[in-house]
């Protein structure tokens, strides 16, 4: 195996292992709120069942979005000050 | 023939970069901590779409080792306007979950679409480098195998924007990167006149005529990625992913 490879293998396997800390971390703490719909036997089943939403209203009734994405920032930053 | 000619192409390209290698493969968790092999989304009377895991991951943006839910997000009493697809991760800054929308959109009277609403995605300092450009290249790929029409988020931010404040909201310069779009108005135009600017009705006509016009003065608004083969997002979306992952190559 050449070095590279093992530094791959080395990477996914310690990631695989803080993933596994990481989801035990959350199984024990976590309550399942009210309308959450639980697995069965590993599945999950859900209906799209309501009436479709009106285009454009999406940030009215999901709630605007939360979304910080720290590349994108630092990319931004890269290229104004460039 | 557009899967064919243009996806199936990207799609190669985006599975062998190590970010899919290493994080969408499909080893996803319930809530409790077990194997998630399948989600099912019934769309009304006849049609249901089977996800296994490695759809359900590449559709919803989730890395592997992720912790899946589902919620109802009701709209009206118990009507479900939608089915939140939540996950959680190490990627993700402290007590937060990423969060895609599944749902139906009007589109005309009697008309509705299949759709999805990106609502969360916190992600913290140390999550891997192209892990959402990749990731969101799989998920519209995924997106238009399965009939899906449209792809929308809201994307904050205004310019112009500053260069040294550390938490500078950008999405509403790069999700038009993406190929996001979304109707500007003559009156927002009108603040800071270009004539390139008169026939301007979206975002993505203002990037064409004014190049950095958008930049420096757009503001955050819902966006929308359409899904449709040959559309105006795609072309953008790809031309942007050939970009960036030829240059991880280099």
């Amino acid at each position: 195996m050449i070095a590279a490879e093992k530094m791959l293998l080395d990477a996914d396997s310690s990631y695989e292992i803080a993933a596994a800390i990481h989801r035990a971390k959350v199984v024990a703490n976590r309550t399942p709120p009210p309308n959450e719909v639980l697995p069965v036997d590993g599945k999950l089943h859900v209906s799209l069942i309501g009436t479709p939403l009106p285009f454009g209203t999406e940030a009215a009734v999901f709630g605007e979005s939360s979304i910080d994405i720290p590349e994108f920032r630092a990319e931004y930053k890269k290229n104004t000050s460039a | 023939m557009f899967d064919a000619s243009n996806l199936f192409r990207i799609e190669a390209v985006l599975l062998a970069h190590p970010i899919a290698q290493s994080y969408f493969q499909g080893n996803l968790y319930d809530g409790s901590g077990q194997r998630l092999t399948m989600l099912s989304i019934a769309r009304g009377q006849d049609t249901t779409m089977q996800l296994d895991a490695v759809s359900t991951g590449r559709l919803f943006m989730i890395p592997d080792g992720s912790i899946v839910t589902v919620a109802r997000v009701n709209e009206h009493a118990d009507t479900p306007a939608g089915v939140d697809i939540r996950s959680n991760n190490i990627f993700l800054a402290d007590d937060e979950q990423n969060s895609v929308v599944v749902y139906r959109s009007a589109d005309g009277p009697a008309m509705w679409i299949d759709a999805l609403y990106i609502r969360n995605v916190m992600l913290a300092p140390h999550a891997p480098r192209r892990l959402i450009s990749v990731g969101f290249g799989l998920m519209a790929i995924a997106a238009y195998r399965l009939g899906f029409k449209q792809i929308s988020l809201f994307a904050a931010g205004c310019g112009p924007l500053p260069t040294d404040y550390a938490d500078t909201m950008v999405g509403y310069m790069v999700w038009p990167k993406f190929g996001f779009d979304a109707q500007v108005v003559p009156v927002e135009l009108d603040r800071f006149p270009n004539r390139a600017l008169l026939r301007a009705a979206t975002i993505q006509d203002v990037r064409s005529a004014a190049p950095g016009w958008w930049e420096e003065h757009g503001s955050g608004r819902t966006m929308y990625f359409d899904l449709t083969a040959g559309s105006r997002s795609w072309s953008l979306l790809l031309n942007y992913l050939h970009t960036a992952l030829l240059e991880d190559a280099t």
